[in-house]
């Protein structure tokens, strides 16, 4: 085991446009202290690294490098890629873990080809054994849950947002400034960013890894709005059954079911709906099914990992601060 | 123009899919296989083009077993000009680093100026294979775009990153991948149902690309696989004032949130 | 006159396996609604879901000794509300009856009310048999349902409906007894022809909770044309002439707001401009399947079709009747649906259409029409807005004229969804008097009390 402490693990950390670290670095240091040491790599904007850094001490990063570049708000990808080979070849890490947003999968894949590794992706967690590193992934909406490894060289696997539990012990690390030289292959241009506006658009309903859908139950297209709330907080599509959909609560591009779109999404959170036959048929693939209703006999609950009698009105809003107060 | 459009035969989401416990690999019998919806919305895209600019040639490519040209068929139908399967034995259950570099070899074997990919596919769910194919081909890659113009000598587009959205343009020759927010596709018409028939579909072998499924490089294998237990209703619980605290718990425990 | 109390449910409820019974307001409320969406249905005192013939019949003794309604249900799919809840009545659910047993041998299938058609089918599939009755709805309706109204389908226009696959029932009478009508022969003339008379009964005469259908070898692939036709009389001509000569397994028909309704969902360059799209299919042998399309298109050709495409290739034909398919969920788009189910005569068919289109201009409403042309069955689709009340008021209106209209040209008001509730009003009408109180004497006869699903197909009365 003490062996294993000296491992270093490279970590590329998000940063956004306006230099704070992404929320995922905390549970991306969590993993690779699982099977190493933290080794983070930032690059940031000018200005912005050394906070950044300290951050990702705060998260648990034993050593962090950092580059600024002005090219993070003009240039896509290019500068991570560029940044992180250069980090790597002074670390020699033993896996390079990378989150598995756009961003994230742009990154890994160039990088994967560059320095000729083997990509793993979407993992949920990861772990070392006698033979290496083992990245666990759950595929087909949860169904099933696989091990994958890589034959040689190092693994660069991307984790998915949420997938691992795993925090890392605050550290006071050893932060160096690198800088980062540009290959100068082609890529493609930010021509501008519009900061995200109040209302928020949600992810479409098709493809969707969240889901939150209303029906009868809901009562009226005023409280649909509840229903919105909580696809917000999980960063879910709504979807809605066809009560929902016939009774002019939400338009009928939401409906989830027989002729509406059919979802296999990771969750799948039903509030109010009491599963016909119709609606069952357009999300029972999903890998968890969540089930809030006032009545007890409804179909939904048969099919459900998760059920809840109960008025919608009194525990959703619960659901929605407990959700707040965990992530808080 | 030459665009290169990347599909996917991939099993119907519309039923249970399944992986061979022995294998790893999906269970080709216990599913319909179709074209992957967004690699149609992908088709959609280039046919949509091609419609405006007569000089535009649309290939679809995939990489995939012997059923793959009855699913290639439909983009073929929608109004590609025509189809490149990449068949190999040695390509079953392939990791991304060698899907990467046969698709790569196909393209340049069929010449382009625009790649056209899906964000993610509803099997695989990588969603890393554009970024792979814009490094191998030395060309820039703009993905998960949720918008799409493109020009004789430009593409642009808009997508989401954290805290907003970014536009992004990129010279040709490049790869983009779009979301589900492009067009639907369109739904193959009688008149094109009957002309795909007649449209060519090349087929070939690693070999033919050049490619040692075996050459010395690290590969990413699976090394176990299991299935969580069949869905039969699982914990139901009465609100007795705590239920969205306990469900909050659930969902943490379960990694869902 | 309802007698029942507290203390008789208490007795029922006790007498039937745990969890049958269902009183819970909220938890009624799944079952108190069909497809039909009836604004009046009732509270009902209890759901009962049922697992046997002999709980049925428990239930019914119940009902008969208090004078308790009963409205039997499948899977709630009719479009009629034939099994909308009446106030202060049971819903006597078939659902969890869902058993399927084929037997090769006889060809027949033996199924409980609650299984699938789609079950039913999958079944007989598995024995190279098929059962071939189609209601668009095959994925979530209910046997049961599909004998209690008599279902049709694509393929009746040569395969006939469900009465013709049906060989026998097993029938809980009002009075509690529960018989076994026909059995597993084509030929049986012993008796009155009573397997027939309730089929189409709409519960109305007794509750079905067994039934005994009749399975034929598997179809074979289909050969598949599709024909758009420049003006509505090319388009009904053609049926016309298809139909006087030969048995097409499939003869549909989209006038122009369908077609347009359907380009706009698909985009699969349908012409915008023409009156009317046919699709048939063949199943013929090969040989003989490339015979009677060829056919098909030259009669299509010589009555002026447009355009005119054919395919012997089965995923092709489905693309093809992907138009067809998606007929209903592209008006759909457009608005909520009242769905007519009118039929006329096949040589009336084109003065149903152009009446149904000047219905649709007086009263400034859309109505799509779809039908299955081979048999003169046709589902007009009346669009309603649901936040327009003036709007509904004639969408309503027009769902009665189109009725009315089908009448005047020696039509039915319902061909495949039944009467239910929803089309009581227009059924004397269509039967005439003398007819009327034909079918009132047998109502009266087998269900005195009037307890059977009082409302759906007649007024209901203490007596008739």
């Amino acid at each position: 085991m003490t062996e294993l402490a000296v491992v270093p693990v490279l970590v590329l950390l998000g940063i956004s446009p306006t230099g704070e670290l992404a929320t995922s670095a905390a549970e991306l240091l969590g993993a690779a202290a699982r099977i190493g040491t933290p080794v983070a790599v930032i690059i940031a904007g000018p200005g912005h690294g050394q906070d950044a850094a300290t951050a990702a001490g705060a998260a648990g990063a034993q050593r962090v490098l950092f580059a600024e570049t002005p090219d993070v708000n003009s240039v896509l990808t290019a500068q991570l890629v560029d940044g992180l080979v250069t980090a790597y070849g002074r670390v020699k890490p033993s896996a390079v873990l990378i989150s598995n947003t756009i961003e994230g999968r742009d990154v890994a894949g160039r990088f994967a080809v560059r320095t000729q590794n083997a990509l793993a992706v979407d993992a949920v967690g990861i772990d070392r054994d006698d033979g290496g590193i083992i990245v666990h992934h759950s595929v087909y909406g949860g169904g099933y849950e696989v091990d994958s490894a890589v034959t040689f060289g190092t693994p660069v696997v991307t984790i998915r947002e949420g997938g691992v539990e795993d925090r890392a012990a605050a550290a006071n690390p050893t932060i160096e400034s690198f800088e980062c030289v540009g290959t100068g292959l082609t890529a493609a241009k930010i021509v501008s960013f519009t900061p995200e506006q109040a209302k928020s658009s949600r992810p479409g309903l098709r493809g969707a890894t969240r889901v939150v859908s209303g029906g009868r139950g809901v009562g009226s297209a005023n409280d649909f709005a509840l229903v919105e709330q909580l696809a917000d907080v999980l960063g879910a599509a709504v979807g809605a059954s066809r009560v929902a959909v016939d009774s002019g609560y939400v338009p009928h591009s939401y409906q989830v079911g027989q002729t509406g779109v059919c979802v296999s999404p990771q969750l799948y959170i039903a509030l109010g709906i009491s599963g016909a036959i119709q609606h069952r048929a357009g999300m029972q693939t999903a890998g968890t099914i969540v089930a809030i209703n006032k009545d007890p006999e409804a179909l939904i609950f048969e099919i459900a990992d998760f059920g809840v009698v109960g008025d919608l009105f009194t525990v959703v809003p619960q659901l929605i601060s407990a959700l707040a107060a965990k992530k808080g | 123009m030459k665009i290169v459009v990347l599909v996917k035969e991939v099993p119907d989401t519309y039923g249970e899919r399944r992986l061979n416990l022995e294998t790893g690999l999906a269970d080709r019998d216990a599913n319909d296989r179709v074209l992957d919806e967004i690699g149609e919305r992908a088709t959609e895209v280039a046919v949509s083009y091609a419609e405006s600019h007569p000089d535009t040639e649309v290939t679809v490519l995939t990489v995939g077993p012997e059923t793959v040209p009855t699913t290639l068929r439909k983009a073929l139908a929608m109004g590609a000009t025509n189809g490149f399967h990449v068949l190999d034995d040695a390509l079953r259950g392939a990791d991304l680093t060698l899907t990467a570099e046969a698709l790569a070899q196909a393209i340049e074997r069929i010449g382009f100026d625009l790649i056209i990919a899906g964000d993610i596919s509803t099997d695989g769910t990588a969603g890393v294979i554009p970024a792979m194919l814009a490094e191998r081909l030395g060309i820039a890659h703009a993905t998960s775009l949720n918008s799409l113009e493109i020009s004789d000598t430009e593409i642009a587009g808009e997508r989401e990153t954290s805290g907003g959205t970014i536009t992004l343009s990129a010279s040709l020759p490049a790869v983009v991948s779009i979301t589900e927010r492009l067009p639907d596709p369109r739904f193959p018409g009688f008149k094109g149902i009957i002309a795909a028939k007649k449209k060519s579909i090349d087929t070939v072998d690693l070999a033919d690309l050049g490619i040692d499924a075996d050459a010395d490089v690290p590969r990413s294998i699976m090394i176990a696989v299991s299935e969580k237990p069949a869905r039969s209703a699982g914990t139901k619980i009465v609100d007795e004032g705590t239920a969205g605290q306990q469900l909050a718990d659930y969902l943490v425990q379960n990694r869902l949130v | 006159m309802i007698r029942n109390d507290a203390q008789t449910l208490d007795d029922l409820v006790s007498s039937l396996p745990p969890g049958s019974v269902i009183t819970d307001p909220a938890s009624m409320d799944a079952y108190r609604w069909d497809r039909a969406n009836d604004p009046t249905a009732g509270v009902p005192l209890a759901v009962i879901r049922v697992t046997s013939t002999e709980e049925v019949q428990t239930v019914v003794r119940y009902a008969a000794a208090t004078g308790t309604p009963v409205v039997p249900r499948g899977a709630g799919s009719g479009l009629s509300g034939g099994s909308t809840a009446v106030q202060g009545g049971i819903i006597l659910s078939l659902d969890r009856m869902k058993s399927i047993e084929i037997d090769p041998i006889t060809r027949t299938a033996v199924a409980g009310p609650g299984a699938f058609n789609a079950e039913v089918k999958a079944a007989a599939a598995a024995h190279g048999l098929w059962y071939p009755p189609d209601p668009s709805s095959y994925e979530i309706c209910s046997i049961g349902g599909n004998v209690a109204t008599n279902a049709g389908g694509l393929c009746c226009v040569k395969y006939g409906v469900t009465t013709d696959y049906v060989l026998g029932l097993t029938v809980v009478l009002s009075d509690g007894r529960a018989v076994r009508l026909g059995g597993a022969r084509l030929k049986d003339v012993a008796g009155l022809s009573l397997t027939k008379l309730f089929v189409g009964s709409e519960g109305t005469l007794g509750v079905i909770t067994e039934v005994l259908l009749r399975l034929i070898p598997e179809q074979r692939q289909p050969t598949t044309l599709v024909a758009t036709f420049p003006t509505m009389d090319s388009a009904t001509d053609a049926v016309l002439a298809i139909t006087r000569s030969m048995r097409p397994s499939m003869l549909e028909f989209m006038d122009r707001v369908t077609i347009n309704a359907v380009e706009d969902a698909t985009r699969m360059g349908l012409d915008r401009d023409a009156a009317a799209m046919l699709i048939a299919q063949s199943d013929e042998p090969a040989g003989h399947a490339a015979v009677e399309i060829g056919l098909i298109e030259d009669i299509c050709n010589r009555n002026g079709a447009s355009e005119c495409y054919s395919t012997d290739d089965p995923e092709e034909g489905e693309a093809f009747i992907v138009a067809r398919r998606m007929a209903i969920p592209a008006v759909e788009k457009l608005g909520a649906l009242l769905l007519e189910d009118v039929g006329v005569p096949l040589p009336r068919l084109g003065d149903l259409v152009s009446g149904i289109e000047q219905i649709s201009k007086n009263r400034d409403v859309t109505i799509a029409v779809i039908a299955h042309a081979g048999d003169g069955n046709t589902h007009p689709l009346i669009l309603l807005d649901p936040t327009n009340e003036a709007q509904q008021e004639r969408a309503h209106i027009a769902y009665g004229e189109v009725m009315s209209l089908a009448i005047q040209l020696g039509g039915t008001i319902t061909g495949e969804h039944g009467v239910g509730r929803l089309k009581r009003p227009w059924l004397a009408e269509y039967l005439g008097e003398d007819v009327l109180e034909l079918n009132h004497r047998i109502k009266n006869a087998l269900d005195p009390q009037g307890i059977l699903n009082p409302g759906a197909v007649f007024e209901h009365r203490e007596a008739y």
